[in-house]
């Protein structure tokens, strides 16, 4: 009950109550300017954050969370152009209601309360799910622990890249990164090429800044000026959705906001899947299918829900197993470790405190996303006319300056620049980054369970398949590796027949 | 031509053999300690066969799945733009962050094609200004200074 009251009050100290306003409206603005995304803010943002102490810079990253995937709607629906791939689908009714029906405020207001609804209900289910999932993890050991890593591993892999090959490719690319520097059992260097940088292993947030944002800032120079929209000039004709428009679309929100929670609990997947996974299913179960795609309200509300949503199931698996449920949060899961927060089923039992502050924290970033979001919609509506001429010197303006504020290391920034480099090789051939980093975070994990595992059992490989919890996350990694292949075989048979 | 997934292919095959290769004097007594040689090895191991994998699949495929024109003005000025990054990193290095910044803004400005004097200046000053402020004076993070300055 303590851990409880001083959580809710951690979230009325005026600097905490301000962070999270500032990171939510930092949020929406990166998420809703196209050449910008919620993990470039994530990332890019991180190494400010630990100029505050204690939460409060968790609760500044919660907001740019939290208010970076509801953003992206406002492009969507104003320009059919999603600020981020969370809000892919909700440019398939919301720009139709926004420039056929011209009605861009009723879009917006449905978005803005589909995103909050969504929000809340994924924290809420993270706040009596965790705790129950966390005592389940207890029981987990080194057998369990390592064949939890393949399954992650297995399920981005599945889903994120064009080809599963190249997906796998990328993850053990990932951990094959993991094992640069001084292994921590037999203090044997490896892959350093006597360097003293690489002592120290593969710097995190400098790779995942390159990765994300860098790379990001390579394309938009690739791009050049083409992707400038001519100013819109947009007219709002309301800002708050109306009761009609609420009573229709609340089923939706709902369903939709289950559906983004259990997504965003898978490890490895995100609001890009969780967008068209909920308006494919609203579209199936509605009484007028054949209105999606013309302004329909559901068409707006379900992919809103869903991404919003998936925010709060994200955190699930991050908080209880330390395996981080998508990129955003596995920006988080190094933000908390940086400030001596370890994630995993001892963090319930050792800092409670902790987890309900972070809960606590995740719900008034929602809140305050609804707040900015209701009461900015007029001004984020003009975020579409920054030009590619003064957004990318700024991406890269802000990757220098927040690699180096990590850990004041030069060096930092120029591995930044390599990776960013590579981030964009690896975007141009077609390889998606998160088996990358996924791998990357999971590595040293699978390997030191791989090792104890070994040394429990003498060496027998069978401890991974005698107990149950481990042989039965093999099962299912096997066959999310496999059943994209098998569907592929089977589709192309198909379709060969007819 | 299929020559992008095939030179991605014959590269991770050669990182596959470098992993191994660098890791071969490493301890190794058996499964029951596999000391820290044997993960590289393993994952060396998958990312030939892996590769091999990919070959194969772009070999028999019918067309070229990534199609990249390194000649178009869009991938030119990417060229470009790496190379003021290499010029970003020299100056960093003996000059500090902010004057390594100056040089970086009207730059990349330039590469996207804006030319125009008193836009690029004000953008410039505009950006280093918020830079320094913000970072250096109010959140206290501390700017790079360079061997020189």
């Amino acid at each position: 009950m303590d851990n409880f009251i001083s959580a809710v009050s951690m979230v009325f100290v005026p600097l905490n109550i301000f962070v999270a306003f500032m990171g939510a409206l930092v949020g929406i603005l990166a998420g809703a300017m196209p050449g910008l995304s919620s993990i470039m803010a994530l990332t890019i943002m991180m190494p400010f954050t630990f100029a505050f102490g204690g939460y409060t810079g968790i609760f500044m990253l919660l907001g740019i969370y939290v208010g970076a995937i509801y953003g992206g709607s406002v492009t969507a629906i104003l320009i059919n152009t999603p600020g981020t791939a969370n809000s892919a689908a909700t440019c398939l009714d919301g720009y139709p209601m926004a420039n056929k029906l011209h009605q861009p405020g009723r879009a917006l207001a449905i978005s803005t309360t589909s995103s909050t609804i969504g929000g809340l209900f994924g924290a809420t289910v993270l706040f009596f799910t965790a705790p129950l999932l966390a005592k389940v993890a207890l029981k987990f050991g080194s057998p369990e622990y390592f064949a939890l890593g393949i399954f992650g591993l297995s399920i981005v892999t599945g889903i994120s890249s064009t080809t599963v090959t190249k997906g796998l490719l990328g993850a053990v690319f990932g951990l094959a990164l993991a094992t640069i520097g001084i292994d921590t059992i037999s203090g044997k260097p490896r892959f350093t090429a006597d360097s003293i940088y690489l002592l120290g292993g593969i710097s995190f947030i400098p790779l995942l800044i390159g990765l994300y944002a860098f790379a990001q800032g390579l394309a938009n120079i690739e791009e050049g000026t083409k992707n400038v929209v001519s100013k819109e000039k947009v007219k709002l004709e309301r800002i708050f959705p109306d009761r009609k428009d609420v009573k229709q679309v609340l089923p939706t929100i709902f369903g939709s906001s289950a559906i983004g929670t259990m997504i965003g609990a898978i490890p490895g997947t995100g609001g890009d899947i969780a967008c068209w996974l909920a308006y494919m299913q609203a579209k199936r179960f509605s009484r007028h299918p054949e209105k999606f795609g013309t302004g329909y309200p559901q068409g707006v509300a379900a992919p809103e829900a869903a991404n919003n949503a998936m925010s709060g199931g994200a955190l699930i698996p991050l908080l209880t197993l330390g395996i981080p449920g998508d990129a955003g949060s596995a920006v988080m899961l190094g933000a908390l470790m940086m400030q001596g927060i370890i994630p995993g089923p001892l963090l319930f039992k050792e800092q409670t405190g902790a987890v309900y502050t972070i809960i606590f924290g995740l719900i008034f970033a929602n809140i305050c996303m609804a707040i900015l979001g209701f009461s900015g919609i007029r001004l984020f509506s003009k975020i579409t006319n920054v030009p590619n001429m003064i957004l990318t010197p700024v991406i890269f303006v802000f990757c220098f300056v927040g690699t180096y504020a990590m850990n004041h290391d030069v060096n930092d920034i120029f591995f930044m620049i390599i990776a960013g480099i590579v981030g964009f090789i690896l975007i141009k051939l077609d390889f998606s980054m998160p088996p990358i980093i996924l791998g990357l975070i999971l590595g040293n994990m699978v390997e030191k369970n791989l090792q104890k595992s070994l040394v429990i059992s003498n060496g027998n490989l069978s401890i991974f398949f005698t107990r149950p919890i481990s042989s039965v996350l093999l099962i299912i990694s096997v066959v999310s590796l496999f059943l994209p292949l098998v569907m592929n075989y089977y589709q192309s048979r198909k379709s060969r027949n007819i | 031509m299929k020559k992008y997934n095939i030179a991605v292919s014959i590269l991770t095959i050669f990182i596959g053999i470098g992993m191994i290769y660098f890791t071969k004097d490493f301890d190794f007594n058996g499964l029951k300690d596999i000391g820290p040689g044997f993960w590289p090895k393993l994952l060396g191991s998958i990312m030939i066969l892996l590769s091999g994998i990919l070959l194969i699949q772009t070999l028999i495929a019918e067309n070229e799945t990534v199609k990249i024109d390194i000649r178009s003005i869009g991938m030119k000025r990417v060229f470009l733009m790496v190379l003021i990054m290499g010029l970003f990193s020299f100056m960093l290095y003996f000059f500090g962050m902010m004057i390594a910044i100056i040089f970086l803004i009207p730059a990349t400005i330039a590469v996207l094609g804006d030319t125009r004097k008193i836009r690029i200046i004000i953008i410039t000053v505009g950006i280093s200004a918020f830079v320094y402020i913000v970072f250096e004076l109010l959140l206290n993070v501390g700017l790079p200074s360079g061997k020189i300055f």
